[in-house]
């Protein structure tokens, strides 16, 4: 247990922490729309887009749905945000570790990211729109699919580090300090992304996919077929909540990536290594939306026979690797 | 202290009572809350008194003892078992006059097997409490629940001949006869003994662990279960899965790690793990194409139980390795899979009664339990709802509930112990459980209420005040996991870890996971929320006719799609898993001669594999 | 005028409502989303969901079958909230109904403009209007929908 003074310390943190992600997924937001405007020859949004979205969504009426459940209609989007808040608080931004108590387990993290999904298949069921129970079967599925991949992914580095001798641990902290220094006759830095390519290309997709970005993600809001699908019957504030739970995916899952597999901003002082940090998700958010923009939407079953074949054969090629040792 | 023998003698005289009033139902319930109240205060009671471990007095014999293990397991057995009694009373109003006969005699019998450390008296206890309950499973005299019965009751007695087997070794062995001789199947004369050290030994603990395996149940024995449980009426149902299979079966678990001087072999252990890993990830995919809510509960639990196998496999594995290699590491491993296990196996009859009660007042009030018929019943029966919401996200894992403190203690102990293959199939079931019981609360409490079930009213106070505070406790042990873990779980691993371990092994080290602070920061991210919802932004909202009418598009009366059509159907759920589930079906073919023949087969096979010395 | 208004001038997203008619305006409204012309720029979104929508973009006249829907739609629409009439026909019925000016008859079918089923903020004319001029319609709205409370 923390004392109080830990505690207070705690929660600052937690805000500055949000504050510093609110930043961060701004930006990656206004990135990812400027670019697929631009790769579509189009001018696209100014860097106050995102932001003014949101604040244009809560200047709205309020209201509820006649066959919604009022309760969970509620309560979903507030879970979106809290546990997307939560996660965005646990990935480290750059800064090489956080203090203390606050070196977050990475099952929490697999965990969280799955209570951030089940909010959007709550919502979608409890509005009682039958788009929003499509989407939501759909978000299901994908839950489904991608957790298997996902979890090896992301639990590769600790195992790694486990079998070369560092000792049991899970925490994000010891991952990104781990991957400090140089590799392969100091050519390339020690991440893991060299070390496990075919995890990290695994990692990719599922978050791919996690950000509800083409080829597979925007399944559950395809909106030539299901309207907004979880969110159709969601608007005003209500929809804003969920519209700044979805702007910090563009923070929280790229910063996962880049502190899993691409070193994090480590090796460096405190204020370069949050720019440096800045760069690696923005180019990973670049990689992301070049891919949203040039690919078709898949079918629901084409997402099963994607991850749970070919993404998982990537992460089990890693996990081989490891569990036999070589 | 209070001797527990009171409870055991309590429970038999009042069922004996229940036996002269039988036509007087208010009098059987009386009697019946009464003991298992009384049954409930002593256990709690006892735990004030843990430090002692004691063993009792005994009388040819027989003997209890009360230690932190019996007294989890115990009290386990009587909290569920005073809910159930509770909620029997509204549940079953035209009962058969034997009911209250029959589930104190259960009862009784269970809470005796909970707290004997005498391997012939855990048999005994448990062959008694198995002849009680098949009658209750046949409660309703149809057809359906004679074959339920019938298959219960053919596969335990397949199952105790085996334990019967195991105990004549053991009888064999000590070269004592007559009536006196009992006290050698005590567990701590065995390993003080030294008596079983030979092959013979072992061949017979392994024995006595096959019988009491299927009553856990493992993978391929696990037929039972789910056509039991779906016969039964509801409480019995409950009392099945979240008390029996659990007080009935951890003897097989007990013996192995109480006699794991006979089992040094990493090999062994990891087929245990195997064999919890197979349960827990066959029965999941089952539990997908199921439609019946119950059958759909009963193979979930059946996966569930695969977790505290898991536990107790990488718990004893770390117990071996400690043996073989002597790193002091493997003990706190130990020490963590093993309270992983038992922590999981104390949260499942927790959310599992709530599911089962609930399922069981859905039955009650629609009379149906085809998820695929029912539907918007949060509207109709919010408490129930709720509470299944609760309960279905606690067996999911969500965070901040029971369920994945105790799911992250296993795979934390998976990891530990250098097996991260099967924490990650671990991870993947629970994300499997969650789209199972995601299907299943959709389409029974959300989307749009049929018209069938417009006038469903809530159940009864005495039906819904159980599974209120089983999902208080399951909120309660998810945000404060200490509680259950200092207090319950860790006095109940010191009896099952060897000597060798002094008991300062400081298990806390598994809780370096600090849910209160999550659930605080959790609490701010919904405050915050709230506010930006709730805040004044300064807009009227404007008068409109349909402004909250869905949209379905399409005519207004004839909508294109309409709102009730759309439901999680197993097809799609279940689409990658198709060829498996037809392979499942083939196999599961109902009949209890092929499910004998199942059981045969496996036990062969293990036991084979036991003359080939464990390869 | 504050954060508020600024943010609704900033982020207007649209549903584009085909009440009836040629259909030739619903395609003109896709011109307006191409590079030439992108009216991303201005922070509009297409969202074909009038829950989600500040602007509403009717085009066609109104038919006695689609009125309950046109009025259905608009009462889905979360305040504040503007409609664009797009081309002749929303504005006055066009070449559909009979008589000019204010004296416009019902035919059997057609009731008439957008305006008969519900508030119009906004007349865009022409048949079908140039992108130039959607896109200067559309900006009248965000000029109504800056003031508006």
């Amino acid at each position: 247990m923390v004392t109080l003074v830990d505690f207070l310390f705690i929660l600052g943190l937690y805000f500055a922490a949000i504050g510093l992600a609110f930043f961060f997924s701004w930006v990656g937001a206004w990135v990812f729309r400027k670019l697929s405007a631009r790769l579509q020859a189009r001018r696209g949004p100014p860097l106050v887009q995102p932001v003014a979205d949101i604040i244009k969504l809560f200047g709205k009426e309020r209201f509820i749905p006649c066959l919604a459940n009022k309760f969970l209609y509620i309560l979903s989007p507030l879970v979106a945000l809290s546990a997307i808040l939560i996660l965005s608080f646990m990935i480290p931004p750059g800064i090489p570790y956080w203090p203390g108590p606050l070196s977050w387990d990475l099952i929490v993290v697999l965990y969280f990211s799955v209570m951030f999904s089940l909010a959007f298949v709550i919502a979608g069921w409890a509005s009682g729109s039958p788009w929003g129970k499509i989407g939501a079967s759909r978000e299901v599925a994908i839950i489904l699919s991608v957790e298997l991949p996902l979890a090896i992914a992301i639990l590769i580095p600790p195992l790694a580090l486990a079998r070369g001798g560092y000792g049991f641990t899970l925490s994000i902290t010891d991952v990104i300090l781990a991957q400090e220094g140089n590799f392969l006759w100091t050519v390339l830095p020690n991440w893991f992304i060299f070390h496990y390519p075919f995890a990290a290309l695994a990692l990719f997709l599922a978050l791919l996919t996690k950000s509800w970005m083409r080829p597979f993600g925007d399944i559950p809001e395809a909106e030539q077929e299901i309207f907004a699908g979880p969110l159709t019957e969601y608007g005003g504030p209500l929809l804003g909540i969920f519209e700044l739970a979805r702007l910090f995916r563009f923070y929280v899952f790229t910063a996962l990536f880049v502190d899993l597999y691409l070193g994090g901003g480590s090796g460096l002082i405190f204020p370069i290594s949050i720019l440096v940090f800045l760069l690696k998700c923005l180019s990973i958010t670049i990689i992301m939306t070049i891919i949203h923009v040039a690919s078709a939407r898949y079918r629901i079953s084409h997402v099963f026979k994607w991850f749970l074949t070919v993404c998982l054969a990537f992460a089990l090629i890693s996990l081989i690797r490891i569990v036999v040792g070589f | 202290m209070i001797d527990p023998t009171i409870i055991v003698v309590i429970f038999y005289i009042a069922a004996a009572l229940s036996l002269l009033g039988m036509k007087i139902t208010r009098a059987n319930d009386i009697v019946a809350v009464l003991a298992t109240g009384v049954a409930l205060f002593v256990v709690i009671f006892n735990f004030f008194y843990l430090p002692l471990l004691i063993s009792l007095p005994s009388l040819l014999g027989f003997s209890f003892t009360v230690n932190g293990y019996t007294n989890l397991i115990a009290l386990i057995a009587t909290f569920i078992g005073f809910l159930v009694v509770v909620y029997s009373i509204k549940y079953i109003e035209k009962r058969r006059g034997y009911y209250s006969f029959f589930v104190l005699l259960t009862l009784g019998s269970l809470v005796g097997m909970a707290y004997s450390w005498n391997l012939l008296w855990v048999f005994l206890f448990a062959e008694l409490a198995t002849i009680s309950s098949a009658p209750l499973i046949a409660h309703y005299l149809k057809a359906t629940s004679y074959e339920g019965a019938l298959k219960y009751f053919v596969i335990q007695i397949f199952a105790s001949f085996f334990g019967v087997v195991g105990l004549g070794l053991i009888y064999q062995e000590a070269q004592i006869s007559g009536f006196a001789g009992i006290g050698v199947f005590s567990i701590d004369f065995l390993i003080a003994s030294g008596l079983l050290l030979g092959f013979i030994g072992k061949l017979a603990i392994f024995l006595i662990f096959l019988g009491f395996l299927v009553k856990v149940p493992s993978f391929p024995i696990h037929t039972w279960l789910p056509d039991a449980s779906t016969a039964a009426p509801a409480p019995i149902s409950t009392l099945l899965h979240a008390m029996m299979i659990k007080v009935a079966g951890m003897p097989a678990f007990l013996v192995l790690l109480m006699f794991y001087s006979l089992f040094i072999s990493i090999n062994f252990w990891l087929i245990i793990c195997i064999l919890g890993v197979l349960t827990m990830l066959i029965c999941v995919i089952i539990a997908f194409a199921q439609n019946d809510l119950k059958r759909l509960l009963a193979f979930d639990s059946v996966s569930q139980m695969g977790y505290v196998i898991l536990g107790l496999g990488i718990g004893g594995l770390a117990i071996t390795s400690n043996t073989l290699f002597a790193d002091p590491v493997w003990l706190v491993v130990a020490a963590g899979g093993i309270a992983a296990g038992l922590f999981h196996l104390l949260n499942h009859s927790l959310f599992k009664s709530v599911l089962f009660f609930s399922a069981g007042a859905i039955e009650h009030e629609t009379g149906t339990r085809d998820i695929n018929k029912l539907g918007g019943l949060l509207h109709a029966m919010p408490r129930t709802g709720y509470v299944m919401l609760i309960g279905s996200l606690a067996i999911a894992g969500v965070p901040l509930l029971n369920g994945f403190v105790s799911k992250w203690m296993v795979y934390n102990a998976c990891i530990a112990a250098g097996q991260p293959t099967f924490a990650l199939i671990a991870i993947f079931t629970s994300a499997l459980t969650f789209g199972v019981f995601l299907r299943m609360l959709c389409s029974v409490f959300l989307g749009h209420a049929p018209e069938t079930y417009a006038d469903v009213h809530s159940a009864p106070k005495s039906m819904v005040a159980p599974s209120l505070i089983l999902a208080a406790g399951c909120i309660l042990f998810g945000i404060f996991p200490q509680l259950a873990l200092g207090f319950l779980i860790y006095p109940a691993t010191y009896p099952l870890l060897p000597a060798a371990i002094p008991p300062p092994v400081n298990p806390l080290i598994w809780v370096s996971l600090d849910v209160f602070l999550l659930a605080t920061l959790l609490f701010m991210g919904l405050v915050v929320g709230y506010v930006l919802y709730r805040f004044r932004w300064g807009v009227q909202p404007v008068e409109a006719d349909d402004k909250t009418m869905p949209m379905t598009g399409g005519a207004l009366h004839d909508p294109y799609l309409k709102v009730d059509e759309v439901r999680p159907s197993s097809t799609v759920f279940a689409y990658p898993f198709r060829s498996l589930l037809n392979s499942v079906r083939k196999t599961h073919t109902g009949l209890a001669n092929m499910y004998v023949l199942w059981f045969v087969l496996f036990a062969l096979l293990l036991l084979l594999w036991l003359f080939l010395g464990w390869i | 005028m504050g954060i508020m208004s600024w943010a609704r001038g900033k982020s207007p997203w649209i549903a584009v409502l085909h009440a009836g008619g040629c259909n030739n305006c619903d395609i003109e409204v896709l011109d307006v989303l191409t590079p030439r012309f992108d009216v991303e720029r201005l922070g509009v979104l297409w969202k074909q969901n009038p829950r989600h929508a500040d602007i509403l973009i009717t085009n066609g006249c109104v038919s006695k079958h689609s009125k309950v829907f046109v009025k259905r739609i608009f009462d889905q629409m979360l305040a504040p909230k503007k409609v664009i009439a797009l081309g002749t026909c929303a504005c006055t019925g066009g070449i559909f109904v009979e008589g000019e000016g204010a004296n416009i008859e019902e035919t059997h079918t057609i009731v008439g403009g957008v305006d008969t089923a519900i508030p119009v903020d906004v007349y865009v004319p022409g048949c079908p209007p140039k992108p130039e001029a959607i896109i200067q319609g559309v900006a009248l709205a965000i000029e109504k929908l800056k003031q508006s409370e």
